[in-house]
């Protein structure tokens, strides 16, 4: 019923990475949530549920656990039912088993005959499966919509926020990583890749990671901007899965071990920094009451210790040297370089494509977390809420604490960790060449290195030195207010997070399509003076705008319908039935090869008869 | 391992002269009575005993910053490729890395400019933001196009590879990567037509409204790492898309290598005296090109062949 392979095993220790200092922040945040058991008891079932995904080796007990996982964070997101709470959860209802329908397609097609089918004789099932494809667009539907991955992710900026700070954590850094495996595992189950399954799952990727971060530099919502940026993650965990898949199937299985355990590093990576910012932000929240970032400011004064743990994660994310998420960056990066060895040249041309999304992605998520520790943390508080802001109790400083410590360990012991990915990837045993000795870590391109200790080293010694200088120097300091054009410096007067994201909202207005509104009462007589003014901006994800919204509209349109004649047109319902009834019957000729132009006529015209005659005349 | 200091030292004492020069060579062509290229030396000098005046308004970030803004330039000083053959150098360090490094010393940067509750330092901040966002896809571009040709994912390799033996085969995408590697080098540093680092209009600029706030021993030092930066971009593109020299003895190769800089500063003074600054809406035309020009060079390099 369980196993216990290296994948599992892994995942299972990534889970622990996670739920750990989750436990410690939880405790501290339990006095913030009212329905106290009922949160406890779904809490303590998503974890579970969790590990039990993982660990299952048999259909039946993974179906299980998976929908229990589904439906305990469904529970968990209406622990406090707010309107926007309970619009978030349904969504996340729906789509959450929009995916489970294709994963249990998915068994269906492949299961043989017992639900306790395992997953080593489903291997062998797939083998024999004539269409290996459609069980990989199977997979890559059911398991990546859970991931988020667009155009498949419009309930996650909505969900993950609206459930309480721990289980936003839960979810973002654990849950979502719970589908990358179960991704992968099927994966593995399948034979004989095709090329166009890697090409696939690396412009979703690509794609990914931008729309991810795009959006999470327009959103105003902390929670929000985090959990966009988990799209982002998704998407470069996913190119390098993508890379992998690739090289194998190209039978360069060096290359694609080194693609798998970037990929793999970068999920561990996420995981960390991502709990550790929902933690953060958390925080704030807890002690701001607010999740608007507009309404935020100068925190760092009064919760320094949640200021420098945003910041250690910030730097991360941002994929900055020489933090954890810098490293599994620099492994996709060099995945990607390795393209020489292809032969294919328009494959190969697509590879540039990658690098310049990834790059990019780097790019703008460094602009996004300063934005997001900028206006959070420094300059003047901007509302009151702000202004009384306390630090937080020292549980919920605890799990913040360990958690960067898990951030700063993934740097720090990287030999070890690539070791234990390798092992659960076992493609190829590049350990050895990856390190030579444990300070460097080695690609597999001539030449391409990384030494994360030599580059802490190096900072904190120049660090160390200029500190050293300017203590020398021992400068004469006085404090006086900023300078504001003989103004008064006053929190109206600081940037805000939409105008910091301006000039980028601006550049990609095709996609964002913002929608501004401006209210301006101007004094009489001035037309440059004013008495106040308003400007909002609000942006609807293209993606939901473009293939949800109709889908919904078509959706509630039919429902309308069937409830109308199921509720008002009783006779009219029954009718349908016995005319579906003899639809049926009459369709079973085709089994029996007994259609003739004669016999379907005459049926059509019987049909249309008993249509007439009991729909009757419109009323 | 004398040499490898000797190439860093260079570096370390040249910068403000570069920055320094390419002013005075624009006051010239502007018919003005040009200051002296060893200006910057005696600001610094200056700027290092005044008092440190910070905002009342600002908090712990305003003081960390600048150690970090420096830190990260200096650790990139030591990982600049060798200037004559046969001299130290550290053989592995990519693209990457000294990209990152510099996002890093810019991530700083960016919070100093919002740390003090001013609108200018939010205004340079953003726009920086806006910018080096898109340099970054452009200069990873790029460097992986040269490193390709160079043969090597370490750049100091790359450049002994390319000074040794270069490859006529690649020359299309070889001068393309070095066009786009210009537009780069202008962007990041924050000249004209990108930024006018003379300017204290809040219309135009963009790095000076960073730094606004920082006085004195701080601002000497955010001076020297913004020096330093220019430094490492000039050494990097004479040494990549330059590559002669280093096979000559020593003391004629850092004469080569110091004229190269020279030349290059040259270069940049005489765009600055003949464009001006572009919109900011318009920046991302021009580094729209360098994109473009990284790409085609790439492609170039693929469809030519190894």
């Amino acid at each position: 019923m369980f196993s216990l392979n290296p994948l599992s095993l892994l995942f299972v220790f990534l889970i622990l990475l996670g739920v750990i200092p989750n436990l410690f922040y939880m405790a501290g945040y339990l006095s913030h949530i009212k329905r106290k058991t009922y949160f406890l008891i779904h809490y303590f079932t998503f974890i579970f549920s969790m590990t039990g995904v993982v660990l299952s080796n048999e259909i039946l007990p993974f179906l299980f656990f998976w929908e229990l996982m589904s439906l305990s964070s469904w529970q968990l997101i209406l622990t406090e039912p707010t309107d926007e709470a309970i619009k978030a959860g349904r969504f996340y209802f729906f789509m959450t088993h929009f995916g489970f329908v294709f994963i249990l397609m998915f068994f269906l097609m492949l299961g043989g005959d017992s639900l306790f089918t395992d997953f080593n004789s489903l291997s062998h099932l797939a083998g024999n499966f004539k269409y290996p494809t459609l069980l990989f667009l199977l997979i890559t539907i059911g398991f990546l919509s859970k991931a988020g991955v667009v155009p498949l992710h419009v309930w996650l900026p909505y969900a993950h926020p609206a459930a309480p700070s721990p289980v936003s954590a839960l979810m973002s850094g654990v849950m979502l990583k719970v589908a990358i495996y179960a991704f992968l595992r099927f994966l593995f189950i399948i034979p004989n890749w095709e090329i166009e399954w890697g090409v696939i799952i690396l412009a979703l990727g690509a794609l990914s990671s931008l729309v991810g971060v795009l959006y999470a530099l327009a959103s105003h919502d902390i929670k929000a901007l985090l959990a966009n940026h988990s799209i982002e993650n998704i998407g470069i965990i996913l190119i390098g899965i993508g890379v992998g898949m690739i090289f194998t199937y190209l039978k360069l299985p060096e290359l694609a071990a080194f693609a798998f355990i970037a990929a793999l590093y970068h999920t561990f990576n996420h995981m960390s920094f991502k709990s550790l910012l929902f933690m953060s932000a958390g925080s704030v929240l807890y002690s701001t009451h607010t999740k608007d970032i507009e309404k935020y400011g100068g925190l760092i004064k009064t919760m320094p210790i949640t200021a420098f743990m945003f910041l250690i994660a910030a730097v991360s994310i941002s994929a900055l040297p020489p933090t954890n998420g810098f490293l599994s960056e620099w492994m996709i990066f060099q995945s990607m370089l390795s393209s020489s060895g292809i032969d294919n040249l328009v494959l190969k041309l697509s590879f540039p494509f990658a690098i310049f999304a990834l790059a990019l992605t780097g790019g703008l998520a460094v602009a996004c977390f300063v934005k997001a520790f900028g206006i959070t943390f420094l300059g003047l508080a901007r509302s009151e809420n702000a202004k009384h802001a306390k630090e937080v109790n020292t549980l919920m400083l605890i799990g913040q604490i360990l958690m960067a410590l898990v951030v700063i360990s993934l740097m720090l012991f990287m030999p070890f960790f690539i070791k234990i990915f390798n092992y659960s990837m076992p493609i190829a045993n590049i350990y050895n060449k990856l390190f030579k000795n444990i300070w460097v870590m080695h690609s597999l391109n001539p030449n391409g290195a990384v030494t994360p200790l030599l580059i802490l080293t190096g900072l904190i010694i120049s660090v160390a030195a200029i500190y050293a200088f300017y203590k020398y120097l021992n400068p004469k300091t006085r404090t006086y207010h900023t300078w504001a054009c003989g103004y008064n410096t006053s929190a109206k007067s600081q940037y805000s997070a939409t105008g910091f994201a301006g000039p980028i909202r601006r550049f990609f207005e095709w996609l964002y399509r913002p929608e501004v509104h401006t209210h301006t009462q101007t004094l009489a007589g001035h037309k440059t003076k004013f008495s106040s003014s308003l400007y909002e901006v609000h942006i609807k994800p293209l993606f939901e705008k473009s293939l949800y919204d109709n889908v919904v509209k078509g959706l509630n349109y039919l429902s309308y319908f069937v409830y109308r004649l199921s509720h008002f047109e009783r006779a009219r319902y029954s009718s349908l039935i016995f005319m579906l009834l003899i639809f049926t019957l009459f369709s079973f000729r085709v089994f029996y090869k007994e259609e003739t132009i004669r016999n379907i006529l005459l049926e059509v015209i019987v049909m249309a008869i008993f249509y007439k005659f009991i729909f009757g005349e419109e009323k | 391992m004398i040499n490898y200091i000797l190439t860093v030292l260079i570096i370390f004492l040249i910068a403000p002269f570069l920055l320094g020069l390419i002013k005075s060579i624009k006051m010239y062509l502007l018919f003005k009575k040009p200051a002296s290229p060893f200006q910057p030396y005696i600001d610094l000098m200056k700027l290092i005993h005044k008092e440190v005046v910070y905002a009342k308004e600002s908090s712990i970030i305003s003081k960390v910053a600048v150690f970090m803004i420096l830190a990260p330039i200096v650790v990139v000083v030591f990982l600049m490729p060798p200037v004559f053959h046969g001299s130290f150098y550290i053989s592995f360090i990519d693209a990457f890395t000294i990209t990152g490094l510099l996002s890093l010393s810019t991530f700083f940067l960016m919070l100093l400019g919002l740390d003090s509750a001013s609108a200018f330092g939010g205004i340079g901040s953003s726009r920086e933001a806006f910018i080096s966002a898109l340099v970054e896809p452009a200069m990873i571009l790029t460097v992986f196009s040269i490193s390709l040709i160079g043969k090597s994912i370490g750049i100091s390799e790359a450049v002994l590879n390319l000074n040794n033996h270069f490859d006529i085969n690649h020359a299309a995408s070889f001068i393309l990567a070095a066009i786009s590697f210009f537009i780069i080098l202008i962007a990041e540093n924050g000249r004209i037509p990108i930024d006018n680092p003379e300017t204290h209009l809040e219309l135009t600029m963009v790095h000076e409204a960073m730094i606004l706030e920082s006085s004195g021993a701080d601002l000497a030092l955010i001076e020297i790492a913004s020096a330093l930066k220019f430094a490492i971009f000039v050494t990097l593109f004479v040494s990549l898309f330059l590559p002669f020299g280093a096979n000559l003895c020593w003391c004629l190769a850092v004469l080569v290598f110091i004229a190269k800089l020279v030349l290059v500063s040259i270069a940049v003074a005489f765009i600055e005296v003949n464009t001006a600054k572009l919109r900011l809406f318009k920046v991302p035309n021009l580094l729209g090109i360098a994109i473009i020009f990284g790409f085609l060079s790439l492609f170039i390099y693929y469809v030519v062949g190894e």
